[in-house]
């Protein structure tokens, strides 16, 4: 079933378009990987799908349950990029911000927020953590805990923004598996990386964006072809197969004028 | 204990310290009375001079001291909050600042000794005037940069105006009793003081308090509250026009007070876990705590020399302010 679906979205941000006609499904079950070069509009791309920027044209219609509770939230996960934390406040409290949604006004978190914020910190791997101040955590740590607060929403579509910047292969692995565990539960996850690797082996489809437009799209083994990456990359990929999936590596920079004109 | 429970007992405790100073602000003062005989006669109808020290001078002064105080605490918490800066204050939008230019106003024109109330009255106005000034330079963006940038460009020019009111003033009286105001007091505020401002401190009051829990989800950034599905226009239409209100109202019946509505949020956060949210109520409780203290100080340090209030929480908030900034770095380290 389908959950977020969206035709020829357009998108300027301050005069320059950054989306330029820009259409695709998400359904339930698949961990979609947004992938192209810096700039391509892929942060852009995560924000106008909820509705966070106005689009120029097009439209994006939600589709899944609880689309029609009308506010996002419920609906939709975000885990933005930025994980700066203003305030001193505990991993508990941090993962009970995703409950608030769900909690009328002026009511206070009541049991299955907090079975849904334990299940969340479990699945993050923060459980031990729970008591210590998210200022004081390793970049790793508040990865996950800040995962750990989007998965406590439990909203149908999780929207991650460069998920696993910044950390080990250890966490990378533990994150995108958390990703695959969401969309076995029924759950939608478009996933923006810049890890060719991460993509082919954990997404089940991939959407390559470069320009303002979708350029490549389907399954990691159609879109991760050397003449796709060397045009919209300008680089020379390595392509290997290993017993858990496909390995891609770039390993080297096009030569200047080999690979253009094809975007 | 766990975390609700401690926030209770904080709140607790902070809801029996205000009510003990507010009682020691009615019994504290140049004329000695017991505390019984002190709230016997604020309910008295009789005409002497107990009577009319304790309906007139002292229940007002007590009245003023807690509003202005949580009104402080609360806008410092709100602000800091919403512009995710820990050294917001409620004078950094410029409504302070106006709300001076305004009683300054009346105070040069001659208008004050003339029309007492003209004086809350034109800071209430130009603390209007500024709120509106900083909303329009926001313009529809939801970003608070302009806001802040804003309300810096409003504190410079109110306060040039001052100097210039200062500068051209008749006489040195006129001058001086322009400055004794903008240093900020409570001595000898009556209740037609306390009719004309608790109205706007309420309706600000009223307009800051919900602001909990999207602070809260503000704490992730603005996509994510807005994500949350966090409005983040209401949101900053009620940060600024109820710290407008609020904190304007405070201005224009005691002049400048500083320091109170920047040290009393970070004295708090550590005490809720640092949550916006419960930050709200304790600081505004904390606020209410803190001015009443500095007010009673004022009367017991120096009585007969009218220490104005705004000089004293300035004298004691700055070095607390360097000793937190201390402990801050230290932790950082």
């Amino acid at each position: 079933m389908t959950l977020l679906s969206v035709r020829d979205l357009k998108v300027d941000l301050g005069g320059t378009p950054v989306l330029r006609g820009v259409s695709f499904d998400i359904g339930e079950g698949e961990v979609v990987g947004l992938i192209g070069p810096n700039g391509a509009g892929k942060s852009t791309l995560l924000r106008a799908a909820q509705g966070l920027l106005t689009p120029l044209g097009g439209k994006v219609e939600r589709t899944g349950p609880q689309a029609a509770s009308g506010e996002g939230g419920k609906a939709i996960a975000y885990l933005p990029q930025e994980r700066e934390i203003a305030w001193p406040i505990t991993v508990e409290a941090l993962v009970m911000l995703g409950r608030l949604p769900h909690i009328g006004p002026f009511a206070s978190p009541g049991p299955r927020d907090r079975q849904a914020a334990e299940q969340a910190m479990q699945l993050a791997g923060v459980t031990p953590l729970r008591h210590r101040a998210v200022t004081r955590l390793s970049g790793g740590e508040r990865a996950r805990a800040l995962l750990a607060r989007a998965l406590a929403q439990e909203a149908p579509l999780l929207l991650a923004d460069e998920p696993t910047a910044g950390l080990d292969p250890a966490q990378q692995m533990v994150v995108m598996r958390i990703f695959a565990g969401q969309a076995a539960a029924g759950r939608g996850v478009v996933v923006c990386l810049h890890d060719l690797g991460l993509a082919a082996r954990w997404c089940t489809r991939l959407l390559m964006l470069a320009g303002g437009r979708i350029v490549a799209e389907g399954t990691p083994q159609e879109v991760l072809t050397a003449e796709v990456l060397r045009a919209v990359y300008g680089v020379e990929v390595f392509f290997g197969a290993s017993a858990d999936g496909m390995v891609v590596m770039p390993v080297g920079l096009t030569p200047a004028g080999a690979g253009e004109g094809a975007t | 204990m766990s975390e609700p429970a401690r926030y209770r007992l904080v709140l607790l405790v902070l809801v029996a310290l205000t009510a003990a100073l507010f009682l020691a602000s009615l019994a504290i003062g140049p004329m000695a009375t017991g505390l019984l005989d002190s709230l016997r006669a604020l309910f008295s109808e009789d005409a002497t001079a107990i009577v009319l020290i304790m309906q007139e001078i002292r229940l007002p002064r007590a009245i003023l001291g807690l509003m202005i105080g949580a009104t402080l605490g609360l806008s410092g918490a709100v602000l800091q909050g919403y512009l995710r800066n820990p050294l917001a204050e409620p004078g950094l939008l410029g409504i302070s600042a106006s709300a001076s230019l305004g009683a300054v106003i009346a105070l040069y024109s001659g208008l004050a000794a003339v029309v007492p109330l003209s004086l809350p009255a034109f800071a209430l106005a130009a603390s209007f005037v500024a709120v509106l000034l900083v909303r329009a330079m926001a313009g529809s963006a939801v970003g608070t940069l302009a806001i802040v940038l804003g309300g810096v460009a409003l504190t410079s020019f109110a306060g040039a105006m001052t100097s210039l009111a200062l500068n051209l003033s008749p006489n040195p009286f006129a001058a001086l009793e322009i400055l004794f105001w903008m240093l900020g007091s409570l001595a000898d505020r009556s209740m037609s003081d306390v009719w004309i401002a608790a109205p706007f401190m309420l309706v600000g009051w009223a307009m800051l308090a919900g602001l909990g829990r999207s602070l809260d989800a503000l704490t992730l950034g603005a996509d994510a509250a807005r994500s949350l599905g966090v409005d983040m226009r209401r949101l900053q239409f009620l940060a600024i026009f109820g710290t407008a209100a609020s904190v304007g109202a405070a201005t224009a019946v005691a002049g400048a007070i500083g320091f109170v509505g920047l040290v009393v949020p970070h004295l708090m956060r550590p005490l809720v876990g640092s949550l916006p949210s419960r930050l709200l109520p304790v600081s505004a409780l904390g606020g209410a705590c803190l001015l009443m203290t500095a007010d009673i100080a004022t009367r017991l340090v120096a009585p007969g020399r009218d220490l104005k209030l705004g000089v004293l929480t300035a004298l004691v908030g700055a070095p607390f302010f360097l000793w937190l900034v201390w402990q801050t770095r230290r932790e950082a380290s």
